[in-house]
């Protein structure tokens, strides 16, 4: 449905895209996590038509994104990950006029309306962060589009509507929608996404299934050491360490279940302050990718 | 070609400078046709109680030319000044240089507004996120541009003409009609200039910097350059370099003096402007269909 090929957008200084590819299939949430500044937004900038790529393709249902994106736009509804909304109109004028360019329904409008218990009356000048973001979920669901590009769409909300769009993301691909959304947090592509590709730098690093991580057999310890000299010795281990800090001498290992023995073995060898289970997530994933060490 | 969604927002986003925009024009023109109703008031000076004074000079065998001479002016002005008419003079200087002020004002802003700074601010992604075409969006911007500067001369042009007839009826409605045409002519020029720099760049700050900087130099110029003008030569306070910055200002292309003294340099000119505002306007749409636009 979506299709990146060999994609690059080069801004300079290490900045932009450079060769990526993946794929969303029709009726799959696909996430795409990375930091700030990762590429994320310049990707989908490309899939909506917005510029063109330096070199490689984009395509949604098989149409070029930059030459055919008037026709690919009838099909898709887009959450900007920054929001200023339109000069000279209040909340309700805004969405009238998206309304009316996506020829979308009172009756769903509504709907999103009262999910996000949002008062469109407002001036959007005096709007909360929370609010505008509303306002641009609202457009981007009111044509109830086959194709959803989300950029961080939950940033600017709290926790409440923050679960309530995650619970909106899982009843439209119910509903069979293709949603493709950026985000920088972890426990929400956990929470909704079907594949995930984790991007850094303009590069996608990995791609994985997040089912995977649901009921795998993964998991992640944290020891925290009572030693210096210990802590450098444990870290020239075998063991699968994701993440040291050594101000804190504190260590995660991740794990398969089959090797807990051999764990226990060793950190039964150091004099420890704790050691304890975490449940393996995404964060420890990405952490994992990265062997993110804390010098500080 | 359009779309009125758009239009509608555009509306709403520019009504009020629109409004103080024509409301100053018309205000201007108020203040002006009063104060050339007057001027035609205090030039009916009895010439019969200069005959003394010439009496006098001539008695001691002097002249008029002999007395400016003396006194360090050259005496060519007496001819100028003979054949000048306060009301074309008026006329001449207050609507390049004092009417134009306005609408340049005026679509320096709207000119911004249309593109550059809502890709500065992003807000133009949800329209770039609607299936309307972007060259759709290019012709309801220009579209908007040029029927509000049209809407802002057809208002002004009924104030300055009813003035004309009711107040300060020194100059024919046709040449009324004629300065107005051109003033609009020259502010379409500059407002499809304003339209491509919007066009071309993603930043406000560029966008402003180069569509008011021109219409600064502009305006500018056109000041400096009226001392280089015939008419300040002619009346013999003129600074001849100074001719210079009338080479340099489209608002020379806005030629009133034509307009008035009934040569047809003006019609050429107005061509010319014309031109100029097919050339940016275009340049300007095609531009918005062919850029990245970071929002």
């Amino acid at each position: 449905m979506i299709k990146v090929q060999n994609l690059t957008k080069d801004f300079g200084f290490n900045r932009g895209v450079f060769d990526i590819s993946f794929e969303v299939k029709k009726g799959e949430v696909y996430g795409f996590l990375g930091p700030n500044g990762a590429g994320k937004t310049t990707t989908m900038r490309m899939l909506m038509g917005f510029s063109h790529p330096d070199s490689g393709e984009t395509f949604i249902d098989g149409k070029n994104c930059w030459n055919e994106y008037s026709e690919i736009l009838e099909d898709v509804g887009y959450l900007p990950g920054e929001i200023a909304l339109p000069d000279g109109l209040n909340g309700s004028e805004f969405i009238e006029m998206m309304k009316n360019m996506k020829h979308a329904d009172d009756e769903r409008i509504n709907y999103l309306l009262d999910m996000f218990e949002l008062d469109p009356n407002q001036n959007t000048k005096r709007m909360s962060i929370g609010d505008k973001r509303k306002l641009a979920i609202v457009s981007a669901f009111m044509a109830d589009s086959k194709i959803l590009i989300l950029d961080e769409p939950t940033s600017g909300l709290d926790p409440l509507m923050q679960s309530k769009f995650i619970e909106l993301i899982k009843t439209e691909k119910k509903r069979g929608k293709t949603i493709l959304l950026s985000t920088h947090i972890f426990q929400e592509v956990d929470a909704s996404c079907d594949r995930l590709s984790i991007i850094k730098d303009g590069k996608i690093v990995t791609t994985i299934e997040t089912k995977e991580f649901r009921n795998n057999e993964n998991k992640v310890f944290q020891v925290e050491l009572l030693h210096d000299e210990e802590f450098e010795k444990f870290l020239t281990s075998k063991l699968n360490i994701i993440y040291s800090n050594k101000k804190k001498k504190k260590i995660k290992i991740a794990i398969n279940d089959k090797e807990i023995n051999n764990l226990v073995r060793t950190v039964s060898k150091y004099k420890t302050k704790y050691f304890s289970e975490s449940k393996y997530t995404l964060e420890d994933y990405f952490l994992s990718y990265y062997r993110v060490r804390e010098d500080i | 070609m359009i779309n009125i969604p758009l239009l509608k927002q555009t509306i709403k986003s520019n009504w009020g400078l629109w409004f103080v925009a024509t409301l100053t024009v018309s205000l201007l023109y108020i203040v002006i046709k009063f104060a050339m109703g007057s001027i035609a008031v205090s030039s009916n000076t009895d010439p019969n109680v200069l005959v003394p004074y010439i009496q006098a000079l001539e008695a001691a065998g002097l002249t008029i030319e002999g007395l400016f001479i003396t006194i360090g002016i050259n005496p060519e002005i007496l001819t100028g000044l003979a054949t000048m008419d306060g009301n074309v003079l008026v006329s001449i200087m207050f609507y390049p240089v004092v009417a134009v002020l306005l609408p340049l004002v005026y679509v320096v802003i709207v000119g911004n507004k249309l593109f550059a700074s809502q890709i500065d601010n992003g807000s133009m992604a949800f329209v770039l996120s609607t299936p309307i075409k972007r060259s759709k969006i290019a012709i309801t911007q220009m579209f908007f541009l040029i029927t509000s500067l049209v809407a802002m001369f057809l208002f002004t042009s009924v104030v300055d003409v009813t003035l004309t007839l009711i107040i300060d009826n020194s100059l024919a409605v046709d040449k009324i009609l004629l300065l107005n045409l051109g003033l609009l002519l020259f502010s379409l020029a500059m407002g499809s200039l304003t339209y491509m720099f919007s066009s071309i760049f993603n930043y406000s700050k560029y966008s402003l910097s180069f569509g008011g900087g021109f219409a600064l130099l502009f305006f500018i110029s056109k000041i400096l350059g009226l001392f280089g003008s015939d008419l300040f030569m002619n009346m013999g306070v003129g600074i001849e370099p100074m001719d210079f910055f009338n080479k340099i200002t489209m608002i020379s292309l806005y030629n009133t003096t034509s307009i008035l003294d009934d040569s047809t340099d003006f019609i050429i000119q107005f061509i010319v402007l014309g031109v100029i505002s097919i050339v940016c306007f275009v340049t300007g749409a095609i531009w918005l269909t062919k850029k990245d636009i970071p929002v």
